[in-house]
């Protein structure tokens, strides 16, 4: 009786095992695997991490949106056909297509458009201050003239910044009446907007099961072409040998966040099932130094700093060839960028540098990074580079929330980091990088530098093209010579994707700032 | 000491352990030189939008005010709003404390009958095969890192066999229905017994690797234990009665030598709650050591908070329970 028994328990232990079918992916689904852990809300009036933001654009439909054009961000066309601005540039007025549906069929009218943008500045979360600081928009700023109608006015601002903005996430347009019918004491459909969509984008959000899967489903109501991939199943899974085994053995389509050493071996593996698509990430990665501290404050240790440093080794060892030299603050394919690399490893002439300011023997210096393997390698690069001229320097990893905190208060002698780009124009990078007064990266380096911070300002109200392009390119050189940092390189962000997918290196071009799930079929 | 008082004497020493736990999690948090808002905000933000977020979190309160606001909230049984996820806590926690539990009960389960089991044999048969073999078991068991045999296990028995899925608590087509959070429960309740299977297969890696530590550290108390009784004179007695030795070992030896496996399989389950976090990042598992890991990377106080007093709370109730049972089997430890 006993044998019968345990005989049954394996039986049942056996069919256990084996009631697992393989997973086949259908044609019209899209599966990514992904460490979801980054994955807050959905909320446009919210979301402001990148890949969370690449979701959040294939649910909501903006006024306009970009698109990589002859390899520089373009304004185009979405929920607006067409638009104008006042002679003194700071009243936009939008034209809406008439007959665009939300996915639940709700006609989209000028009123959601001042909802959204109105309940974006009164939520006051991570992205508002693209509304409020960068365009100068209030709760008044945005009125719906008519059905089709609204117009927004702002503080002046270049017209390639405002249409840059309104193209983010923040620009998403939400259909008030569902999102009214979701409130909870008065939360303008925070908590609900978390996990649930209502917009008038090409997906939907189906699903989130956190620390499980997000599922999007095709918009039947969506105004543009319906998209070949319906369904767009994202599994988390936080451990990147996983996705790497997943992807190899096709049970995902595609695998976000590979290693580096994964990333080249697919590059440098022709023919197999799965290959590599890449394209320039949004961010720039750099060395800044306080210039306000010790042996920082004279120019000519910084510009030996700059010199010191191996630039090649850092692009084609830590990040394996997946970075793009460039040394100034603006990204690749931005308004006003013209290639500008002037430093090179050169020890003698760093060395002399040092001795001009009296530092020939070097001094002792602290490198802070956060706990990225790509940071702290290139950290272990740069503290080699820096003992080449007798410099001594310690490095310190710190974990985000302990890094930000001290850099803000401009409490770190270096430091190794990155900087993810908030909207695809120069002034997103410019201000940060060289305005002191927006207290962001010169202000936390204790740059405070008068001129390049009038320069940074300039550009960023002048709205005659060639002559802003003219301040960018005598604001880089400025920065370049005197400035607290090295700009290491623009990274170059990447794929794992198996052969049946087509589409996704369009689809991906233009990164968090544009991509297109609808460009994708298999 | 009645068992009655007992119970009681433990319960209001648990009470004390909780609040202990409450007050040490608060004051390391609020000492630590970081900068919460920061951490959730990015490197982006410019100190105008981390100040209102920091006034909005009540952040810029004195600490002593956060204390009062923190406990005032714990004893109304609200563990306030992930600074994060900006849920309530308690939601998140209830999210992912059914799949830490699923996971740690298979694992506990899989440790006490292997380890019983070896440490048995190892004892009966000692310096045989089975003690050589149990023992190198148990050495590897304890010195193995989870993390990289994980991997190698899922390289094996996925990506070269395919006998079992690489992560994840079922297949990402199945979209169970869900009651009490527990997959394996909800699918007997719901008969979708295609999803209970599925649930079954993807826990036994994580079992085999969440489970392997403890049932190396049972093994050997059991060992010890059941060597250590085996010599008793009660043993002598009931062999020179002329008992068959199976039932000398089985009916006197074994249930003595399994008083002090009782500890220690109390103490197994907390770290299996706890030390769950390498096993749910290797196998995907969407637990509460994660929840806990992200925020304490992201110094998310609520949720730190209120991931630790769970845990706190389901080790201490364990424990209290092994206590009981252990007093109820062993009187002289009610004294």
């Amino acid at each position: 009786m006993k044998r019968k028994g345990m005989g049954l328990v394996g039986l049942f232990l056996l069919v256990a095992i084996s009631f697992v079918a393989a997973a086949n992916i259908p044609k019209d689904t899209l599966v990514l695997a992904s460490n979801t852990e980054i994955f807050k809300t959905f909320d446009p009036g919210v979301c402001f991490e990148v890949e969370p933001s690449i979701y959040v654009k294939n649910i909501y439909a903006n006024l306009v949106t970009l698109r990589v054009v002859n390899d520089a961000f373009t304004p185009v066309a979405d929920l607006a056909e067409k638009w104008e601005q006042s002679q003194d540039g700071k009243v936009w007025t939008f034209y809406l297509r008439k007959g665009v549906k939300f996915a639940n069929g709700d006609t989209v009218k000028a009123s959601d458009v001042e909802y959204s943008y109105r309940r974006a500045i009164k939520l006051n979360k991570s992205p508002a201050w693209l509304f409020t600081d960068t365009l100068g928009l209030t709760e008044d700023s945005i009125k719906a003239v008519n059905d089709t109608t609204v117009t927004i006015t702002t503080n002046g601002a270049p017209s390639n910044v405002v249409l840059s903005v309104l193209a983010a996430n923040i620009g998403g347009v939400l259909n008030e009446k569902e999102v009214k019918a979701h409130e909870t004491n008065g939360d303008m459909g925070l908590a609900w907007l978390t996990d649930h969509s209502a917009g008038a984008g090409p997906y939907v959000l189906k699903e989130w099961r956190r620390k499980t899967q997000i599922v999007l489903a095709e918009n039947k109501n969506y105004y543009g072409d319906q998209p070949a991939i319906k369904t767009i199943l994202m599994r988390d899974v936080p451990e990147a040998s996983d996705r790497y085994l997943l992807l190899k053995k096709g049970d995902v389509d595609v695998a976000w966040q590979i290693t580096v050493e994964q990333a080249a071996s697919l590059r440098d593996t022709k023919g197999g099932d799965v290959s590599l698509v890449s394209t320039p990430a949004q961010s720039l990665e750099y060395v800044a130094v306080n210039a306000s501290w010790g042996p920082f404050k004279d120019v000519r240790v910084r510009q030996a700093i700059k010199y010191a440093i191996d630039y090649d080794a850092i692009i084609n060892k830590v990040r394996e060839g997946f970075a793009i030299k460039n040394q100034q603050f603006l990204a690749i394919g931005y308004f006003g960028y013209k290639e500008s690399n002037p430093f090179t490893r050169d020890v003698a002439k760093a060395k002399k540098l040092l001795a001009d300011a009296g530092y020939a023997n070097g001094f002792e210096v602290e490198i802070v990074t956060n706990e990225s393997e790509v940071r702290r390698a290139q950290a272990v690069v740069v503290q080699s580079n820096l003992a080449d001229l007798g410099i001594k320097s310690s490095i310190v990893i710190m974990q985000a929330a302990q890094m930000y905190d001290k850099y803000r208060n401009q409490s770190l002698q270096m430091i190794v980091a990155g900087w993810g780009i908030d909207y695809p124009d120069a002034d997103a990078l410019a201000k940060p990088f060289a305005d002191y007064t927006v207290k962001q990266l010169a202000w936390r380096n204790a740059w405070i530098d008068d001129k390049a911070a009038a320069m940074a300002s300039a550009a960023g109200k002048e709205i005659n093209e060639q002559k802003r392009a003219q301040i960018y390119y005598d604001l880089v050189k400025y920065w370049q010579d005197n400035g607290p940092f090295a700009m290491l390189y623009q990274p170059i962000e990447y794929w794992g994707i198996r052969k049946e997918v087509k589409g996704y290196e369009k689809a991906f071009e233009g990164y968090n700032v544009h991509c297109d799930f609808t460009l994708i079929s298999k | 000491m009645e068992l009655g008082s007992f119970i009681i004497k433990r319960l209001s020493l648990m009470v004390l352990v909780i609040f202990g736990v409450l007050i040490i999690v608060f004051v390391v948090t609020r000492i630590i030189p970081a900068d919460p808002v920061g951490a959730i905000l990015g490197g982006n933000a410019p100190p105008e939008t981390v100040d209102a977020m920091r006034h909005q979190l009540g952040l810029d309160k004195p600490i002593f005010a956060q204390l009062l606001d923190y406990l005032g909230g714990i004893f109304r049984g609200n563990l306030g709003n992930s600074l994060v996820s900006s849920r309530p806590v308690m939601t998140d926690i209830m999210e992912f404390l059914p799949a830490t539990i699923e996971l740690a009960i298979s694992s506990i389960i899989f440790a006490v009958v292997l380890g019983i089991v070896l440490g048995l044999l190892s004892a009966v048969f000692r310096n045989r095969f089975i003690d050589h073999f149990s023992r190198v078991f148990s050495i590897l068991g304890i010195s193995l890192p989870g993390f990289w045999l994980g991997l190698i296990l899922i390289l094996i028995f996925y990506y070269r066999l395919g006998w079992l899925p690489s992560g994840g608590q079922y297949d990402m087509f199945l979209f169970p229905t869900r009651t009490t959070g527990f997959i394996l429960l909800d699918a007997a309740i719901h008969g979708e017994w295609d999803v209970f299977f599925n649930g079954i297969k993807h826990l036994i890696l994580p079992t085999f690797i969440l489970g392997y530590s403890s049932t190396a550290s049972i093994a050997r108390i059991m060992r010890a234990s059941m060597l250590d009784v085996l010599h008793q004179n009660y043993i002598r007695t009931a062999r020179a009665k002329g008992l068959p030795r199976k039932v000398v070992i089985l009916r006197h030896a074994l249930k003595n030598a399994l008083i002090p496996v009782i500890t220690i399989i109390g103490l197994e389950f907390g770290g299996l709650l706890s030390g769950a976090v390498l096993t749910e990042t290797i196998f995907s598992w969407p637990g509460l050591g994660r929840y806990i890991v992200n925020s304490l990377l992201t110094l998310d106080y609520p949720a730190i908070s209120g991931g630790t007093i769970f845990i706190a709370l389901i080790y201490s109730v364990v424990n209290l329970a092994v206590d009981i049972l252990y007093a109820a089997v062993d009187p002289r430890m009610r004294s």
